[in-house]
This record gives structure tokens, sequence and C-alpha cells, in this order.
């Protein structure tokens, strides 16, 4: 009856992509794209797009990003990183934008990395922790830019690790964000998907 | 069913009643400015098979895609198409964890009913979540004079899902006191080894007046496109889905007590205390499910 062993039971669903951003050889944010599901997806344009003219004014988009995407900051906008100094999630981020393509409504957002604590091979998930939302990886899940100087070689997969799982307390208050690493009773396990990066030489 | 058959049935069923889970609301909506009720158990609980889940996706997109083709070709194939993307998606949707199936099975593992009165739980269970869809939907585009925003379905949702589980917890509790004193004191009156069967209907509907989130989805869409008569055959439909499984559960409860009842035939007294302590437990159980509910 424990854990997420297996998957999430979800009312709603998101296509991932993830852009890995460098800046002089050293990956500096990630760019994340998210498709979201018709049904959640068509109510929000339906709501925000108030003169339906298919794209979202900067007003529209404000009123977007506050009522139906700030309230993530709650659970690290589903962003889990982890390296070898331990799993962490990205405390804000910005240049939220938000569109619709082919009927679908997508939202775009960027979040700022330390390459000093990731280091140049790091592992990225994105994954609900509450099991309200299963989250895919788009194909291809990840790709790579550089903002500014040559960009190093990348690679990259997607992998599902039994060795690092995530536990966490179903019964605490959203504001718990405390990490457990190990199984305590009354601990839920479960195991994201993620995107493991390596970078330069 | 012997009891045997019936412990391994229930052992496998457990994975889909799964945690104490919650509908949950959605992570992604709420403002700093909403009033909202002390958090419920936003886990979904326990696990589902990926497979599921991608069905899962498949019947809703294919629900999605047949509400949109309706505007360019309507026909009786959009129709059935919906109907039974939609009876499928209520099926699978109720297996994994929640839709009150713990609430279900507790209630019938304790009383000898009629086969029917389980089913009938069952499906009253899914109908009333899939007619509180139905009803939210209406009475916020009435207030909103327009159809309903998304979040003020989500945050009255939470608000309906805290009340229920204060009702449930107020029920059971109660439910759980005249029991035990009845028990104790051996006062006359007795429901029989049925039970206070009042009591079980008042359970089941208190419980289940959450709205569905798949089918205020499936609503919304469809006023959206226009068409508000195909979601509402489409909810109906899915209910029916959710219903079949909810009412297995019912049964798993009634074969169960059915056969321990069978055993204990010779001894009629045991069988009264049986019943009795089984009632207990369920009343318990039921209150238990409903403090977990809520993140006090």
């Amino acid at each position: 009856m424990g854990g997420g062993v297996l998957a999430s039971h979800p009312h709603m669903y998101l296509d991932s992509q993830v852009q890995l951003n460098f800046k002089d050889g050293r990956a500096v944010s990630a760019t994340l794209t998210w498709v979201l599901d018709q049904f959640f997806g068509t109510s929000l344009v339906y709501d925000y797009d108030r003169n339906r003219d298919g794209k979202f004014s900067p007003t529209e988009i404000s009123m977007l990003e506050r009522e139906a995407f700030s309230n993530l900051k709650k659970y690290g906008y589903f962003v889990l990183l982890r390296s070898e100094k331990g799993r962490t999630s990205p405390p804000k981020v910005r240049d939220f934008t938000a569109f619709q393509n082919q009927g679908r409504l997508v939202y775009k957002f960027t979040i700022d990395l330390d390459p000093q604590v990731l280091g140049n091979s790091f592992y990225l998930a994105v994954f609900d922790t509450s099991f309200f939302c299963a989250v895919n990886y788009s194909s291809p899940a990840f790709s790579s830019v550089s903002l500014g100087g040559p960009l190093p070689p990348v690679q990259w997969s997607v992998v599902e690790d039994k060795n690092f799982p995530v536990y966490y307390n179903p019964k605490a208050p959203m504001s718990d964000k405390r990490e457990y690493k190990q199984w305590q009773p009354g601990l839920l396990t479960a195991y994201p998907k993620e995107i493991w990066v390596k970078y330069g030489s | 069913m012997g009891l045997k058959k019936w412990f391994v049935l229930l052992v496998l069923a457990l994975g889909s009643f799964g945690g104490l889970a919650s509908l949950g609301a959605n992570p992604f909506l709420g403002t700093d400015t909403q009033v909202l009720p002390p958090p419920t158990n936003l886990n979904q609980g326990g696990p589902v098979p990926q497979f599921l889940v991608d069905w899962q996706k498949g019947f809703r997109d294919e629900t999605a895609k047949l509400i949109d083709q309706w505007r360019t070709d309507p026909g009786l194939g959009v129709i059935l198409g919906i109907l039974l993307a939609t009876f499928i998606y209520g099926l699978i949707h109720a297996l994994g964890p929640g839709h009150r199936k713990s609430v279900v099975f507790s209630l019938f593992l304790g009383r000898q009913t009629p086969l029917w009165k389980p089913l009938a739980a069952g499906f009253l269970s899914a109908g009333i979540h899939a007619l509180a869809a139905l009803v939210l939907i209406f009475t916020l585009s009435l207030i909103e004079s327009g159809v309903a925003k998304v979040l003020d379905v989500d945050q009255s949702s939470r608000w309906i899902e805290f009340i229920s589980a204060l009702a449930l917890i107020t029920l059971a509790a109660v439910l759980l006191v005249i029991k035990i004193v009845s028990t104790v004191l051996h006062l006359g009156h007795s429901h029989g080894p049925e039970g206070n069967t009042k009591s079980v209907w008042a359970v089941v509907i208190s419980t289940s007046i959450v709205p569905c989130p798949g089918a205020t989805m499936v609503l919304l869409l469809s006023i959206y496109a226009g068409v508000p008569w195909l979601g509402v055959l489409g909810v109906i439909s899915m209910s029916v889905g959710m219903g079949i499984v909810i009412a297995a559960a019912g049964f798993l409860a009634w074969a169960g007590q059915g056969a321990l009842f069978n055993r204990l035939k010779k001894h009629p007294r045991r069988v009264e205390l049986v019943s009795n302590i089984l009632e207990m437990v369920s009343y318990g159980f039921l209150l238990f499910i409903g403090l977990m509910l809520i993140q006090w």
C-alpha cells in the first residue's frame, strides 16, 4: 500500500522538456517547457485568454502566472535537482511565459542553476510528489544551448535510479520541505525518472 | 465464496484501496489571497501501475478529441465514442487509490445485508460524486454569470472535501459511540445483523459529495465547446464505470462477511457478538479514514 514504487494516480498530465543553458562552458540555468493536458489546459485558456484571440497578452500571462502557476513554489516547481551534494528544488523561477500551440497550453520558465553546487554531472527530475499530476518527458526530453561561449559536449539520458528514491511524508503540510535521506515509518517512496546530464571533458 | 478465497481477494484488492487518498487539490491553482480550509491529504496514496496511468491519459485525450470533433463532425459515432471513453476512464480511474472504496468496504464488512445494498452503495457513491461536479459547476456558473472558472471550481472543491471529511468524522464518531454504548448496555433496540442501514446511506452520501475532478473537467470542456449535454452524458457514463469498481468493493465486503457468518451460523450468539464487533470496527475505521484526510 505504500509508496510510488509504481506511478501516480493523477488527475492531470503534463509533458516536460528541459533545455540546459550554458554560458562560458558551464550550465547556468535550465528552461523548462511544459505542455499541459488538454482538459486542464483548455480550462485555463478559456479563463485567461479573455479576448479569445488565441494569444496571451502580458496582463493575461501575469494573471495566469499568479493564479495558475505561482502556487507550484510550494512544490519546488516540481523540479528535483540531485548532485553529490544532495537533492534540492529551485526556490524561484524567472521569465515565465505561456502560449497556445495547436490547441494545447504551454508553460515556459527558467530556473537558475549553481554550477558550484551541481558540478558538471547532475540529475534533474520533473516530478509531482503530491501525485496529482503525472509528468511525462517529451521526445526529446533534453536539449542544450549556449548563451555565450562554446557549447561543451553534453551527454544525457533519462534514468530511474532505485538507489535514490524520494521519501516524502504524505501527511506533512505543504510548507514541510524536509528532505528525508532514509525511509522512516509513515513515509512513502517514489522513484522519479531523472534526466542525467554530464558535460565537458 | 470461501473465507480463504475471500481473504486472498482482499489482500489483492488492498493495493487498489490504496492509502487514505483524498481527491487532492490541483497544485497549480491557488493564490496567497485565497481563503482555504485546512489542507487535506494531498497525496494520492498507493502505487498504480504505469500502464494504468497511460491508459487513463489515453482515454482522457480521446474524450477531449471527441468533444472537439463534435463541433465539426457531429454524429452518433462521436457520442458512442465519448460514452465508451469516459466509461473506461471512470473504470480505470476508480481502480486507483481513493474514490471511497475503503468507505464502502468498511460499511458492509460487519453487516449481513442483501447483495443489492453494497452494490447500490457503490453506484450511489459514484453517482453522487459525479452529480456533485454537475451541481458545483452549474452553481458557480450561475453566480459568476458565465462559465465557472477552474480556480473557483478548485477552491470550492477543497471546501467541500473538508466539509465532507468533517461529516465523515462526526458521523463515524457518533455511530461508534452509539454502537459501543448499546452493545455494552445490551440495550433492547437492535438493528440485528444488518445493523443500522440508515447510517450506511448517510455515510455514503456525506463522503461522496466531493466533486469528481475528472467529471468537472469533462463538463467544463463540453461547455467550452458549446455542447454541455455531451459532457453530462460523459459524466453519467464515467460514473457508471466508477460505480462498478466501488460496488465491487462493497461486494468484497459482503462476500467476506457472508463467508464468515456462514461458518458461525450454528452459533447464533457468536453471530450477534461478531456482528457487533465488526460494526464497531467498521465505524472505527471510518473515523480513522476521516481523521487521516485532514492535515490538522
